[in-house]
């Protein structure tokens, strides 16, 4: 095995990796703030990508306007369903709210997909690439936009990072995620907190379909089918750790690109079978604690 | 107000033990009349046949959820059992009627070896969910790249059951849907006899408040391993018969999205009633898309946002609206003018 194949499979494989680290960071800011399972948070990817393409072909942006347009777009659909559904049924039933948060995200799955076919088609879209440079450093092929998209996605897991733990909003996020009633008996403005967490996971979510379309393309059922991948990725690097997440995102996106090369998909199962045995030793992942979810 | 209610329930109880049985018999009579009504419309049958088999599927997930569990895995245990029912008759070569009861120990089988796997280290809702959606991911994968169950492509030319009694099962459905029936009374009878035994009030105990329950002396550990072996027997059951109903099965029909679809049905019933609440539910989401197909476009989205009417509006499902507080003072106005049209008139005497 020469190195350049080496390196390529490790470049290749920290850029899908590095996707579903942002993604499932926007998942865990969820699971373990707004504590419910939000299966409709791969819609928002699908949002991202599709309001990138939608800004692009009919208002005649460029890439960058077009992809703050579309992670504008996913977020405030997601802070309108916040406020319409979840908050609602928060307020109705406190704590004791899970199963019906999960059953509404199945709905809002099934709307937000619908819709989003009813809007911009059932059609495979593709969005051209605004960086087209390639270049081979020991014989690897490094695409300009991979790197970009590995660039962006570092950048935007700093900054959540930042503001995870520097920040006065972040504080209160950290707090919520542990024991909510206390934290509300601090002074903390729950509701608040909520709503920003929704908005920093669905612009995160946004942002990474936007960032992923022009390297691998994009269709609409794009986003139901990366929620498993996404979620799986929480269970082993554990449902309330942010670090954990990053760290399962690299080793899953590294696993995959290696497996496709040497195995074929049959590397999809030694993953799912791996993580099963993991998760067996260590029920809260990696790097995880217990949530309570109050069924 | 509550001794009220409790002084106007208490003399009901004579009535309602006999109502119960009788109204259940009545449902029954008037379910094994529906080929009739439908003037044998193989579609409509098709229907409901597919009904049931999601309303049980549901009450398999209602029956894990009362002892404080969300089951993500109840298509894998149905995909489990429709392939074992297959293995048994295409692969064994053994009659219909033996692999039925046959897959379905098999699937209890394979669940109570797993049980220890799944459930033993489980002291949170949340590890259950993380190792069972673990589960229910795998199976379309797993059985995907197993090359002796088919792949991806799936299993065609499952056989027709040989005739049972004199009836031929090679065309038609209204010999399935009288089949379905029977297997439904077993099942319906199974989980009422559990849920009436001190098994079924351990479940509730532990659903309510797992710590309590357990201070109490309850071994959670093995009442939830009865209710999850007890869902998936059910379970594998309809799965073998689904896989020889439809005659043709892939894996992609057990993937993840099912399982979700599947709690939609226990939800809208109503979490709180394990045998009729997925009935209704099971109705209403296969035939309200059924009947929005004119639109088709817009079937979809209508079907999700009734769905998210429903959770706002009644989040204790569509049965649960017999406990809304004008729901039983209509009706109990109306129990009152039927049969107790004395009693009323001497509680307003007594009363001053």
């Amino acid at each position: 095995m020469t190195g350049s194949l080496f390196g390529q499979l490790i470049f290749d494989g920290l850029a899908i990796g590095l996707v579903f680290v942002i993604l499932s960071c926007g998942m865990i800011t969820i699971t373990s703030i707004i504590k419910m399972l939000f299966l409709a948070f791969g819609a928002f990817y699908t949002i991202g990508a599709y309001g990138t393409w939608y800004a692009m072909e009919y208002l005649h942006v460029h890439y960058w306007i077009g992809l703050l347009i579309g992670v504008v777009i996913a977020v405030v659909i997601g802070l309108l369903s916040y406020i319409l559904i979840f908050g609602q049924l928060k307020k109705k039933l406190g704590t004791r709210a899970f199963m019906s948060t999960l059953i509404g995200s199945v709905g809002l799955q099934i709307l937000l997909t619908q819709g989003g076919v009813l809007v911009y088609g059932n059609m495979s879209r593709s969005i051209p690439n605004v960086l087209p440079g390639v270049f081979h450093p020991f014989g690897m092929n490094i695409t300009i936009a991979k790197l970009m998209l590995i660039g962006i996605s570092v950048a935007a897991a700093l900054i959540l990072f930042w503001v995870y733990q520097k920040t006065a909003i972040g504080r209160s996020m950290r707090a919520v995620s542990y024991i909510p009633d206390a934290a509300a008996l601090q002074g903390i403005n729950t509701n608040r907190v909520f709503l920003t967490a929704m908005g920093i996971a669905t612009a995160l979510a946004g942002l990474a379909g936007a960032i992923l379309a022009p390297n691998y393309g994009m269709d609409p059922l794009m986003g139901s089918n990366v929620i498993w991948t996404v979620m799986l990725i929480n269970q082993l690097g554990g449902m309330g750790s942010l670090l954990g997440a990053v760290f399962a995102g690299i080793i899953v996106g590294q696993a995959l690109s290696w497996g496709m090369f040497f195995m074929g998909s049959l590397i999809q199962l030694v993953i799912f079978v791996s993580i099963m045995i993991v998760v067996y030793f260590r029920p809260f992942g990696l790097m995880g604690r217990d949530i309570e979810l109050g069924l | 107000m509550s001794i009220d209610t409790q002084a106007s329930v208490a003399p009901q109880r004579n009535i309602s033990r006999f109502t119960k049985p009788i109204f259940m018999a009545a449902i029954l009579a008037i379910w094994c009349l529906i080929p009739l009504f439908v003037g044998g419309s193989q579609y409509m049958l098709d229907l409901f046949i597919i009904m049931i088999i999601n309303a049980v599927l549901a009450m398999g997930f209602i029956l894990v959820f009362r002892t404080g569990l969300v089951f993500l895995a109840v298509m894998t245990f149905y995909g489990i059992g429709a392939y074992a029912g297959i293995v048994f008759t295409l692969k064994v070569g053994m009659s219909f009627w033996i692999a039925l009861p046959l897959s379905a120990i098999t699937t209890a089988l394979i669940a109570f070896l797993l049980s220890p796997f799944l459930l033993g280290r489980t002291t949170s809702p949340l590890q259950f969910i993380v190792i069972s959606s673990i589960l229910g991911m795998m199976f379309a994968l797993a059985v995907g790249n197993t090359k002796w169950l088919g792949g991806y492509s799936g299993v065609q030319g499952i056989p027709d059951p040989p005739p049972l009694f004199g009836i031929d099962f090679s065309y038609g459905k209204i010999q399935w849907f009288y089949l379905e029936v029977v297997m439904l009374v077993v099942v319906i009878a199974l989980l009422l006899g559990f849920y009436n035994s001190s098994v079924g009030r351990a479940w509730r105990s532990i659903g309510l408040g797992p710590r309590l329950a357990e201070s109490i002396g309850v071994n959670i550990y093995r009442y939830r391993v009865v209710a999850f072996v007890l869902c998936t027997f059910i379970v594998g059951l309809f799965g073998c018969f689904y896989a020889h109903y439809i005659g043709y099965i892939s894996p992609d029909g057990f993937n993840m999205w099912q399982n979700t679809y599947l709690q939609l049905y226990a939800i809208l019933g109503g979490l709180g009633f394990p045998i009729w609440g997925p009935i209704v539910g099971a109705g209403i989401m296969v035939f309200v898309p059924e009947y929005l197909r004119p639109i088709r476009q817009y079937a979809q989205l209508f079907t999700a946002l009734i769905l998210i009417l429903l959770i706002l509006y009644m989040p204790s499902g569509i049965l649960g609206i017999k406990d809304a507080k004008w729901v039983r003072n209509i009706s109990r106005s109306i129990q009152n003018a039927i049969f107790r049209p004395k009693a009323v008139k001497a509680n307003q005497t007594s009363g001053s």
